[in-house]
């Protein structure tokens, strides 16, 4: 190949220690603008601007990551550098909530405001993070970007926002549905296009479920902080109820540090719904428990043989070997099939849809939610007892169709994934029922669950029930996702039923 | 198009370079085993989607690595035909009425549990089994397979091949493409992708780098690797074709290549193409098109709106208008369309458009851009009688006026 003629720009690019050797363009004006992630100066000298811009080639220009554009614009006042490009919308309408904010909530904000607008605000499901939302695009009074882990979630702050600023003003990003409107709303999956291209119209950047942008995020979701880095918005908020302490470092740096916090135990009956929670057990059907102990022997003799588990340091790494084997191994492969079958067994034994049942005739009056261990559950829950599904699939005007008629009454329950166990909101729904969990036991995942039902309406009570196969390994998923609760309903609300 | 999960357990580095486990048909048992499966798939024609998908994965008994067959299943299933089964549209009417049905006769009780299908049944006009059968019809997993990929194994091996080499792009940072021929294709892809291009004349031929253009600050490895890897179906138009890419790994920077060459049993077009689906790449241009097309008439003048993918040499680089206007007297007009774009990109495009002395250049320009300097600076360069500002949809009218007057031949 012959010598690429960028070579020594790429070098450069990629070297910041190179960068007083170069300047952008003299004959551009002095600017400042957002392109595609990028800050981008021009039409000044390398040594004149701040060290950390680094020069791209490909623009001409001096460069930097999005996020920095705040600080690239109080350098601009000083350095006669004017900025060019889309200016952030602006929302010449006040907030229109019948809601009263609650004390909390007021402070809440107060304190975010005076951190600079920047950082993340830790409530309990239920406590009213969205109004703490339209409460702070309200004092700004500026485009915003609201980004949100789900669809339904996408809908549902839709809904909220073009309640309390008119729906002409607010503008969903996703899928198919892609209109920019002064306050647009999107999912993490979808946000990098969205602010890759308008990014500069939106001066407060809302983050959902700010937990999902943990240091230890996996897949897909360690590509999210990315979208952080090349926001323009100068303003940022993060919300969540059960926010990564000790996995925060990219929030604290992108969003900014913790400025609010309560949690289940500190707010009062007043605030949040009394709870309580109940384990049920259930026998596998003889047949079950036959087909049960004949997958395990399968799965168990040949992890035995394989040796995996002496060999590993721990659980997790054992767990990968095995995998691993089942590429290439047969033997192996058969073994992580039966795993995988015995998993089924459990989410779909019969004795959960007649415990079900039996819950659901307990509470005739509630509205309920069944959260289910996979998407084969939530089928066979949806189809015995007549009542929806809602996955990661159902399309968005259909959820937010299905939660309203749960809300009013029309539908009494909904079959669930996981896509339930975040951020909706009906507050009508006060009986949950856990099938199973998608996390083998992840206790931030049952206390979401949980948070579903604590939205406060008059003096009801909230009900979890969870349905655990005895004798199987969901047991002990059970009393692992459990601690978290009991950590929660020993506080101060909780009781025994 | 295949995950990174796919391709993972077949990539090795050696010395910097990126080397893949190709499937290869050594042994002569490969092809016969893949003429197998599209000869299955076939037959599958009229099953649901999961159920095509498990006949597949049952074949794990006849191979010895499940990750290959996991790969070269999802590539021949992309090359198939799925449809929502007859009475899938009615799904959503179904789950309402079975749902209200159970709502009014709430809680469940022990022997009711047809009740709700049977007065859907009843409402609707209809049988409570196809109440049953109908109310999830439109998954997309119910969807069914109307036409199996027309595949030998031979094709199918070619195809997957080209799949991994795809999926190795999702981790990348830079691409280098130079090919031979087809540039019309490819030019096409490449401004689909929204990537930061440089387009130079190698000899006869060209090369274009590709890059993310916030690459250098993000830390998540293939932010843009999707991007580069739609560009590979616009290489099948190429007699060959080369790629250099730098992927970034946890042991550091790395390189990969690939090189292409026709296959007359691929056909022009092996993995599907993006361009076939996505014509123009912004609305304005499909509505500038669409107007064309509908209100000009019949006989338009003599004159024809076509989508340009040949580059504009503009001073040392090269540059893709997006539509070219041809008159049946052999005059023609380019045309570019300014549309969401900062003043950073005007100015640019006013240097370019002033080097490359297009005459015949007209500039379609969004009206909510005209601020500053920028646009000036644009006007400037191109001038005023060549450009056609708009507000809320490019008018082919106004683009044809301009036309009249400075199409050359």
């Amino acid at each position: 190949m012959r010598p690429n003629p960028l070579a020594h720009a790429i070098i450069i690019l990629n070297s910041p220690a190179t960068r007083s050797i170069v300047s952008t363009s003299s004959q551009s004006p002095r600017s400042l603008s957002y392109r595609l992630g990028l800050a981008v100066v021009r039409g000044v000298d390398a040594a004149d601007s701040p060290d950390w811009l680094v020069y791209d080639p490909r623009l001409d220009a001096l460069v930097g990551p999005g996020h920095r554009m705040s600080e690239l614009r109080e350098w601009a006042v000083g350095a006669d550098v004017s900025e060019h490009g889309g200016a952030p919308e602006e929302l010449n309408v006040p907030l229109l909530d019948p809601r009263t904010p609650r004390e909390y909530q007021r402070e809440a904000v107060d304190r975010w405001l005076a951190a600079g607008r920047r950082g993340s605000i830790i409530l309990p499901t239920g406590a009213g993070k969205t109004l703490v939302a339209l409460m702070a695009i309200d004092e700004l009074r500026t485009g915003a970007c609201i980004v949100a882990p789900t669809r339904a979630l996408v809908a549902q702050w839709f809904t909220q926002l073009a309640d309390a600023f008119g729906v002409e003003r607010v503008g969903a990003w996703y899928g198919d549905e892609k209109e920019v409107r002064p306050l647009t709303v999107t999912t993490y999956h979808s946000a990098f296009p969205l602010l890759e291209r308008w990014g500069e119209r939106f001066d407060l950047l809302v983050l959902d479920e700010a937990h999902h942008l943990a240091d230890t995020s996996t897949g897909e979701a360690r590509a999210w902080h990315d979208h952080l880095r090349i926001a323009p918005s100068s303003f940022r908020l993060g919300l969540t109820a059960t926010y990564p302490d000790g996995q925060d470092s990219e929030l604290r740096r992108l969003v900014g540090p913790v400025v609010y916090r309560r949690t289940i135990g500190e707010m009062t009956d007043v605030e949040l719904a009394r709870f309580a929670t109940v384990k049920r057990y259930i026998r596998l059907s003889p047949d079950e428990e036959a087909r049960y102990a004949a997958l395990t022997e399968t799965y168990e003799r040949h992890v035995e043989e394989a040796g995996h588990r002496e060999r590993a340091a721990t659980a997790a790494d054992a767990w990968r070997m095995f995998a691993a084997s089942a590429r290439r191994s047969p033997p192996a492969r058969r073994a992580l099939r039966a795993f995988h079958e015995r998993e089924r067994l459990v989410r779909l034994a019969a004795g959960k849809l007649a415990e079900t049942e039996r819950i659901l005739r307990m509470h005739p009056a509630e509205r309920a939610v069944i959260f289910c261990g996979g998407t084969d559950a939530a089928m066979a829950v949806s189809r015995a007892l007549a009542i929806p599904m809602i996955t990661a699939t159902t399309p968005a005007s259909e959820r937010h169709a299905l939660l309203r008629a749960l809300d009013r009454g029309e539908i009494r329950a909904v079959a669930s994934v996981r896509v339930l166990d975040e951020g909706w909101d009906v507050p009508a729904a006060k009986l949950g029922i856990v099938l199973g969990d998608s996390t083998r036991g992840s206790r931030r995942q049952h206390v979401q669950r949980l948070g579903r039902l604590l939205r406060k309406q008059g003096d009801a009570v909230a009900s979890l029930y969870e349905i655990v196969a005895a004798g199987t390994y969901e047991f002990f998923a059970a009393q692992k996702r459990g601690a978290g609760v009991r950590r929660v309903s020993e506080s101060q609300l909780g009781f025994g039923l | 198009m295949l995950t990174r999960a796919h391709v993972a357990p077949f990539l090795r580095v050696e010395r910097g370079i990126v080397r893949v486990s190709y499937l290869s048909d050594s042994e002569g048992r490969v092809v016969p085993f893949l003429d197998r499966l599209c000869r299955l798939v076939t037959h599958l024609e009229g099953w649901p989607r999961d159920a095509v998908i498990e006949a597949l994965r049952r074949q794990e008994r006849r191979v010895r690595d499940a990750t290959r067959l996991a790969g070269i299943a999802k590539a021949l299933l992309d090359a198939c035909d799925f449809a929502p089964p007859d009475g899938a549209e009615q799904a959503p009417a179904i789950r309402d009425a079975v749902f209200r049905a159970r709502g009014s006769r709430w809680p469940p009780v022990p022997g009711d549990a047809r009740v709700p299908y049977e007065i859907a049944a009843a409402e609707r006009g209809s049988t409570t089994s196809d109440i049953e059968r109908l109310l999830y019809a439109d998954r997309p997993g119910a969807r069914l397979l109307v036409r199996a990929a027309r595949l030998d194994g031979k094709t199918l091996l070619a195809r997957y091949n080209l799949e991994l080499a795809r999926a190795v792009l999702l981790d990348a940072e830079r691409v280098r493409i130079t090919a031979r021929g087809g540039w019309r294709a490819i030019f096409g892809a490449v401004k689909l992708a929204r990537l930061m291009h440089v387009i130079r004349r190698v000899g006869r031929s060209y090369e274009i780098e590709l890059t993310g253009p916030a690459s250098a600050f993000l830390v998540q490895p293939g932010r843009y690797g999707i991007r580069f890897a739609r560009i590979i179906p616009g290489l099948a138009h190429a007699r060959s074709w080369r790629i250099e890419a730098e992927l970034r790994r946890d042991e550091g920077p790395v390189t990969f290549r690939v090189r292409g060459r026709p296959r007359p049993s691929l056909g022009t077009a092996p993995i599907g193409s993006v361009a076939h689906r996505t014509t123009h790449d912004s609305a304005w241009e499909r509505s500038l098109a669409t107007d064309f097309r509908k209100r000009i008439g019949s006989d338009r003048g003599g004159w024809q709106l076509s989508r340009e993918t040949t580059p504009v040499a503009a001073g040392e680089e090269l540059f893709l208008p997006d539509f070219t206007l041809r008159h049946a007297d052999g005059r023609e007009a380019l045309i570019e369309l300014v549309g969401f774009w900062t003043p950073e990109y005007l100015e640019a495009k006013a240097r370019k458009v002033a080097a490359a002395h297009l005459d015949h250049l007209i500039l379609v320009v969004y009206r909510g851009l005209a601020v500053g300097g920028a646009a000036d600076a644009l006007t400037a360069s191109v001038g005023a009688d060549r450009m056609v500002w708009f507000t809320k949809h490019p008018r082919a009218a106004d683009v044809l006026r301009v036309a009249e007057q400075c199409a050359r031949r």
